[in-house]
């Protein structure tokens, strides 16, 4: 009767974490012990998906104390000081796990070979996951409409004044934090209980949302999908046009190209760090401001968000520049969020389009360098006292601006909008206002976007060959080709044979993608 | 323990206790006739039971307390508390009486305690009353050693018996008491102190608890150690691990009695606390265990070792004496041991490999570790409290209790039997004893954190001499004993959560870490950082004299540790073709640049600083000897990813960016201090660098505020400001490497410098070096281009830059090594070389067809030239500035003044462009405007006057080249400050003309 037994793990994990304890002479790997069993025990995709989900929808006070739940969290803050925790309590218990024995007084002789270490990190709901991937990873969810708490750590979230859920994450086996790093997505699976932050040492302290992490899985982490997508009714050249046109026709005012700037943008990874092939910034210029009275959330961030798995928009006003705090920054050892601690491969919106005239402080100067700073070299600098670490980021940036170019950033790409209707409100509708494809065509564009993002590309001797006849041509021609040309032209080439899902670039591809790319030169002449 | 002498004294004022001490003489013995035999009894110590003292001194002559077994059988058997904190107390009894004779914390001997117990009528028929004249402050001196750092000071009265029962010797004691006869202290005690001193406890339980450990044994070796190591064993001990050691001058100096030594000079400079270097340990056979023992045991081990110490000052003072060593003889000899009795002295261990202190882990608990990392806050001192003084307000007895793990137990009831009324004890605060704390939290520095993770935090407790020895920003290697305490779920509380607090209490701390470039030790100020404790300290040892003295092991370990490193340094040095390499080193991934990264290297190198020691105030100038870099060029010619890499490898180096700091990060702002609410100065970048590099990408980004600080800062190197009420001038010697991108973005090569920078020309000038870095148009290097590109898509390793290039560690090793050993002084040849060389550079502005200079070299480029020598004589591991190194300089000087100073209409070198941003050729065309002006002017109708614009034209129409208006307007208010003419009417309307007196 193995199902009966883990269910007794979901409604009671403390007890079977007790009873392993009781069955286990040798205490030296304990954690990984524990670590071990509980993910075999949820080994099975049925039983896992049996795990309560700790998220917006379920908050903490959703759960019973000391409850199992799964939580898919972005690692916020992994600065806080280790932990000790005493394996064995003086009375022979385990300890642990947020146990507590009101009976173990303090005079009781400790056996300090007893002690354990334990890692503590700070996590958040994913910052710009979107709501289908939401559904899709936490299966449908059980709305239990109860009150979402105010979190009362707000800037510990990215996105400032938003709901979310954060959790001081205890990880006890040593195997689990090794890897973990900030800004990285895990699915963590504990016990839920209420404690007080480990690091603070101020005198009122409040209690927070605590898991005391049993096992962490990449499962249920990330929406996958296969490239190239094989086995649909669709082709993939059919789908590519159809997703094209219909972002073109409801974000993007029908500019095709356009719309093919952005998804080519949209499935941009960073492909290696050494030597730096970033994801290309793109500028769509020429953006018609919101109309008055409108929201100035663009459409294109709400179609985007339909499509993708992260996704975030910026808008950036003077006022927004001034008043948020793009960089993590640690103050008194507490590690304050920044708007651009995102998750790897978010697909960041940037709308300039609201932006008025106004006084730029030093603190809105600080956060331009900082987004900047991303886009061109895709690393993100954390303030420490004394000291800035920066951080490896991965993500893909479009900005939308009024003029000919952004008034802050300087991208790799600009395309200037070539609207077919001159009403500016379609380019901000609302979510409600979008008229959405029919389901299972929506499924195929998202197979074939989050296919696209995890393909690889090789390009064959051959073709090298051609693409350096290519450059040295055209330079003859034309001199004021530079090597950014020849650079800008291989990573769009590539992106162009992954938005095909193709896994080798072509000769043909190669002039098909260079040929979007003049299109767009003349535009911008 | 506060001496019950000071009670009575301290006490005037207040009545009521004044009443009690007369009606309640048992337990107020220390009331102002002090003689009272009883007193040690009632003395209101921290065991403060006097039933109990007496069980000790008299009943149990083999003491419980001496071993921690014992102790914790007397915890427990007490019956009113269950606290094993009375054990230590039992010890203070006899410093009060005789604080000059009882040696620190363990003072009170029970053998003088109790030879003291039996003579107590001599003694106080010997000095009856004296007493409190002559110890009136003695708790000032508190001769109780609570070393906050070892919490268990209650391991230390255990300790003190084995000791005597190792050591065995009574001659010393013998001594002590004879000069205690002629001293202040009783007469009387001297008898009694030796006497009993033999045959004492020889089954003695010495282990501690639960472990093999036999602290008689660990007392007596450390007595060796000090006694007999020599600076051999060290050598020999390197050899055998296959460390390179120096040679030693003679035989002699091998055969030093090196902590002897040591004990001597701090008896002379009155320092209490001995640095031991565990190396030496180690390195001595017979204390080899002891090492090994004083890692695990560090809180049983460091007590038994400072009494040791404090037995053997004694024990070389009365040598001392005997033998008659100068400033030692007669009443001097006897100030100065009883200056030594009243002192408490501390060892302070070190010398550990340092592990990562998030390595620190839970089996390190109570040990001795090692880490390394920044200060990033420090609270205020904090007074501790050490002891706490309770009165019973029923009927005035009072108590003493001393803290245990950082709490004290608040006695319930009076402890008098007659008294016993229930919660009546109140706390006396300025009666209870306090000592310094202070809580850091060290960060891991940047080089110590694994790739793409945050770094970690480690809070640590200082306490008494190391408090404020450190300051936020700085570097420490800390050794200390790593401590895990339990949290409460509820501080009122006694339950706890299996949850555990960890810091780290330091027994030894040195500034800075020899990891990185080490900062130039010129600019910290004379015994600045202060670290206390004689013997090898290493650097930061604020005595220069002391330094030099006592560096022999210092220097002999430095020897051997990196013996191996420098031997391969210096063999580097003497490569020919060392020069390259390290250039071809620095920043290997990018190619190309050849002279930039010369000119930055030798920057890290730096030259000498030289301040004119004789002078008004505080030794007269200093001249800088500092180089700064300035790198001007198109964008993406690696112009970050150098500063960045130079960021990796300097000392104290501070990366910033132009655009995004303000005069505020770069210099230094006051600020409200989060926790103790005061106004404070926190530093910037640049006060930050002191002494070490700082990088300024986006330099021409800056806004003119904070440039206007770096007038000030390359110059004067300070930063001064004046903020809420707060003017004060920070040193800021660093040197500045900075990046500036071209107005426009692309470098317009027909203008000049100053006109492609949107920096002025007064600040360009402070550079050293400037090199232009330019995008080559080439169409060979493109095809190399594309194919690199290419390849970058095909291949996953991207191509490495050199083949044979010093890794990070060692370019870095080497810099530091120079930088800090390295003084070269200017040989007689090359000083004629520099002359010859800047007469060069100044001639070059000479033209044989004009009257007119240009200004190729000026002062400033002598200096540069100085610097840059020096640092390339650095770098070749030379004492003295050569030839060679003065050519390399003025190549290198050249090489920059031809990129940066080349006039774009004549090709021709002009400081002047640099100085004043005017080039010759400017100034040669308004020469001949106005001549050709004045010839107008000259003309018939010039003294009627000329239309602006008639002459405007008429120029025009003679000169081959347009004549820009705004240089026109220029030569005409030349002409009009010289007297020359005179401009009537406005704008459009104006007049030129002759002035009258004009000939």
């Amino acid at each position: 009767m193995p199902s009966i037994i883990r269910m007794e793990e979901i409604v009671n994990p403390t007890k079977s974490l007790e009873e392993l304890f009781e069955n286990q002479t040798d205490l030296t790997d304990f954690a990984e012990t524990v670590e071990q069993h509980f993910s075999e025990a949820f080994f099975e995709a049925t039983k896992f998906q049996q795990i309560p989900v700790l998220n917006l929808q379920n908050p903490s006070g959703a759960h019973p104390p000391r409850g199992l739940v799964r939580f898919r969290g972005m690692i916020q803050d992994p600065s806080t000081s280790t932990e000790m925790y005493l394996l064995k309590l003086p009375n022979g218990k385990l300890g642990g796990w947020g146990i507590e024995h009101p009976d173990a007084t303090t005079n009781d002789e400790i056996d300090y070979s007893n002690l354990r270490e334990c890692n503590v990190h700070w996590a958040v709901n994913v910052p710009g996951e979107t709501q289908w991937a939401t559904q899709e990873l936490d299966g449908e969810s059980t709305s239990n409409d109860s009150k979402i708490q105010v979190s009362t750590r707000p800037h510990k979230y990215p996105e400032a004044g938003r709901d979310h859920i954060g959790v001081q994450l205890k990880l006890y086996s040593g195997s689990q934090n090794e890897s973990l790093k900030s800004t990285d997505i895990a699915t963590f699976v504990g016990i839920l209980t209420s404690e007080h932050l480990s690091s603070s040492e101020a005198e009122e302290q409040h209690e927070v949302p605590t898991l005391h992490v049993l096992f962490t899985t990449k499962r249920c982490t990330e929406v996958s999908r296969p490239f190239p997508v094989s086995g649909t009714s669709y082709t993939s050249e059919t789908v590519r046009l159809s997703l094209l046109r219909w972002l073109a026709q409801e974000a993007l005012s029908g500019d095709l190209d356009a719309a093919e700037w952005v998804l080519l943008t949209a499935i941009a990874r960073t492909q290696t760090r050494h030597p730096p092939i970033y994801p290309p910034s793109l500028t769509i210029s020429h953006f018609p401001p919101p109309p008055s009275g409108s929201s100035s959330q663009p459409t294109l961030s709400l179609a985007l968000s339909l499509v993708l798995t992260l996704a975030h928009t910026l808008p950036i006003t003077v006022d927004y520049l001034n008043s948020r705090k793009f960089n993590p920054e640690s103050k008194d050892e507490d590690l304050h969020s920044g708007e651009l601690q995102l998750p790897k491969g978010t697909v960041l919106v940037v709308a300039e389009t609201g932006l008025q005239e106004g006084k730029v402080l030093e603190k809105g100067l600080m956060n331009i360098q900082a987004l900047q700073e991303v886009m061109s070299s895709q690393t993100l600098a954390y303030a420490f006292p004394f000291s800035r670490f920066t951080f490896p980021t991965d993500i893909s940036c479009i900005v939308l601006c009024q003029g000919a170019k952004s008034t802050f950033f300087k991208t790799d790409i600009i395309v200037p909008l070539k609207p077919q209707s001159t009403e500016p409100s379609n380019l901000y509708k609302s979510t409600e206002e979008i008229n959405l494809p029919p389901p299972e065509e929506l499924a195929a564009f998202r197979d074939w976007i989050v296919g696209a993002r995890s393909g690889k590309i090789q390009i064959t001797e051959d073709v090298s060959k051609f693409i350096q006849q290519d450059f040295v041509n055209d330079r003859k021609e034309d001199p004021s080709v530079t090597s950014d040309d020849l650079m800008r032209r291989m990573t769009i080439a590539k992106l162009y044979a992954l938005s095909m899902h193709q896994e080798n670039l072509t000769a043909d591809l190669w002039n098909k993608a260079k040929s979007l790319d003049e299109r767009r030169r003349l535009r911008s002449t | 323990m506060s001496d019950p002498l000071d009670f009575p004294s301290s006490d005037v004022g207040d009545a009521e206790m004044e009443d009690a001490t007369t009606s309640i003489g048992e337990s107020m013995p220390n009331a102002p006739p002090p003689h009272q035999p009883l007193f040690l009894a009632g003395t209101p110590s921290a065991s403060g039971t006097p039933s109990r003292r007496r069980n000790v001194d008299f009943s149990d002559p083999a003491t419980p307390l001496s071993s921690v077994m014992a102790r914790r059988a007397v915890g427990m058997n007490t019956p009113k508390r269950n606290s094993p904190l009375f054990a230590r107390g039992s010890s203070p009894s006899s410093p009060i009486a005789f604080p000059s004779s009882s040696p620190g914390k363990n003072g009170s001997t029970p053998r003088r305690t109790r030879g003291f117990m039996s003579s107590d009528a001599p003694n106080d028929a010997g000095t009856p009353g004296s007493e409190p004249l002559d110890f009136p402050s003695s708790p000032s001196a508190t001769p109780k050693n609570r070393r906050g750092d070892i919490h268990a000071s209650l391991s230390v009265t255990p300790v003190r018996r084995p000791r005597r029962a190792g050591e065995g010797q009574g001659s010393s004691n013998d001594h002590v008491g004879s000069d205690g006869t002629h001293l202040s202290m009783p007469p009387s005690s001297a008898p009694h102190l030796s006497a009993p001193t033999e045959p004492e406890e020889p089954d003695e339980i010495r282990a501690i608890w639960g472990t093999t450990v036999n602290l008689g044994e660990t007392m007596k070796t450390f007595r060796d150690f000090i006694r007999g190591f020599k600076v051999k064993y060290r050598v020999a001990y390197d050899r055998e691990r296959g460390l390179k050691t120096r040679t030693l001058g003679s035989p002699e100096e091998g055969e030093q009695l090196l902590y002897e030594s040591y004990l001597r000079r701090m008896r002379q400079i009155g320092e209490t606390n001995l640095n031991v270097d565990m190396v030496n340990l180690a390195a001595y056979p017979p204390s080899r265990k002891l090492h090994g023992q004083l890692v695990k045991y560090p809180q049983e081990v460091v007590p038994a070792m400072d009494q040791v110490l404090k037995d053997l000052m004694l024990e070389l003072a009365e040598e001392d004496q005997r033998a008659g060593v100068d400033g030692m003889v007669g009443k001097d000899g006897e100030e100065e041991i009883a200056d030594i009795m009243s002192k408490v002295y501390k060892i302070r261990p070190y010398g550990l490999p340092a592990v990562n202190l998030r390595d620190l882990n839970p089996t390190d608990t109570d040990k001795l570790v090692c880490i390394k990392g920044l200060v990033i806050r420090a609270t205020p001192v904090i007074p501790d409290m050490k002891v706490a003084f309770f009165r019973c307000l029923a009927c005035n007895h009072t108590v003493q209790v001393e803290i245990d793990r950082g709490k004290i137990d608040e006695p319930a009831r009076c402890p008098r039997d007659v008294c016993a009324s229930i919660g009546t004890m109140s706390i006396v605060h300025n009666r209870c004893e306090f000592a310094d704390r202070q809580v850091i939290r060290l960060q891991e520095t940047p080089d110590a954190v694994p790739d793409g993770q945050t770094p970690h935090t480690v809070s640590l407790s200082v306490y008494d001499e190391l408090v404020d020895v450190s300051k936020p920003g700085d570097r420490l290697v800390v050794t200390g004993i790593f401590r895990s305490v339990p949290v409460r779920v509820n501080p009122r509380q006694r339950t706890i959560k299996s949850l555990f607090k960890t810091f780290v209490d330091v027994v030894h701390m040195r500034l800075n870490t020899s990891d990185r470039l080490g900062f130039d030790r010129s600019t910290r100020p004379a015994g600045g950082d202060r670290i206390p404790g004689v013997g090898g300290i290493g650097e930061g040892a604020g005595n220069g004299e002391e330094d030099v003295e006592e560096s022999v092991v210092e220097r002999e370990q430095r020897m051997t540790k990196r013996q191996e490193m420098e031997g391969k340094l210096r063999q580097l040095s003497q490569r020919p073709d060392i020069y390259d390499l390290l250039s071809r080193s620095l920043a290997p991934s990018i190619w190309a640049l050849e002279d930039v990264k010369k000119g930055i290297l030798l920057q890290l190198f730096g030259g000498t600083n030289k301040s004119i020691a004789r002078g008004g105030g505080a030794g007269g100038p200093r001249y800088r000897g500092d180089i700064n870099v300035l790198l001007v060029g198109d964008p993406g010619v690696s112009k970050s990813q150098i500063l960045q890499y130079v960021h990796k490898i300097a000392p104290r180096g501070v990366y910033t960016s132009g655009k995004g700091s303000s005069a505020v990060g770069l210099t230094a702002y006051v600020t409200r201090d989060p926790d103790s609410k005061q106004l404070v100065l926190e530093s910037g970048a640049l006060v930050l660098s002191d002494g070490g590099v700082c990088c300024i990408d986006e330099f021409d980004k800056m806004s003119d505020a904070t440039r206007s600080v770096l007038h000030e800062v390359m110059e004067q190197q300070t930063v001064s400001i004046a903020k809420a009420g707060i003017i004060t001038t920070l040193n800021a010697r660093t040197s500045i490497l900075a990046a500036a991108n071209p107005i426009g973005s692309k470098y317009n090569r027909a203008e000049t410098v100053t006109k492609n920078i949107d920096l002025p020309p007064t600040l360009i000038s402070r550079f050293d070096l400037l090199y232009l870095v330019l995008d080559q148009v080439d169409e060979t290097l493109d095809r190399r281009l594309a194919q690199h590109l290419v390849s970058l898509y095909l291949e996953d390793a991207p191509e490495t830059g050199g083949q044979d290039i010093l890794p990070l560690d060692e370019l870095s090793a080497y810099i530091t090594f120079a930088r800090s050993r390295i003084n070269p002084v200017i040989t007689e040849e090359a000083g004629n070389e520099l002359v010859r060389c800047y007469v060069i550079l100044r001639k070059a502005g000479e033209d044989p067809r004009s009257n007119e200079k240009r200004i190729t070299a000026t002062t400033r480029q002598l200096e540069s030239m100085i610097r840059l020598s020096e640092a390339h004589a650095r770098m070749r591991f030379s004492q003295f500035v050569e030839l060679q190194d003065v050519k390399e300089s003025f190549r290198l000087m050249r090489e920059a003044i031809n990129t940066g100073a080349r006039d774009p209409t004549t090709g021709e070198i002009d400081m002047g462009l640099l100085d004043t941003g005017i080039g010759r050729a400017q100034r040669r065309m308004r020469g001949d405007m106005r001549k050709e002006i004045l010839k107008l002017l000259e003309g018939g109708n010039g003294a009627r006057g000329l239309k602006w614009g008639d002459v405007l034209k008429a120029l025009e129409g003679q000169s081959s080249i347009r004549i820009e208006p705004a240089e026109f307007q220029e030569v005409i208010k030349e002409l009009e400050q010289e007297g020359l003419a005179k401009v009537v009417g406005e704008r459009d309307k104006r007049m030129i003309r002759r002035a009258d007196g004009a000939a």
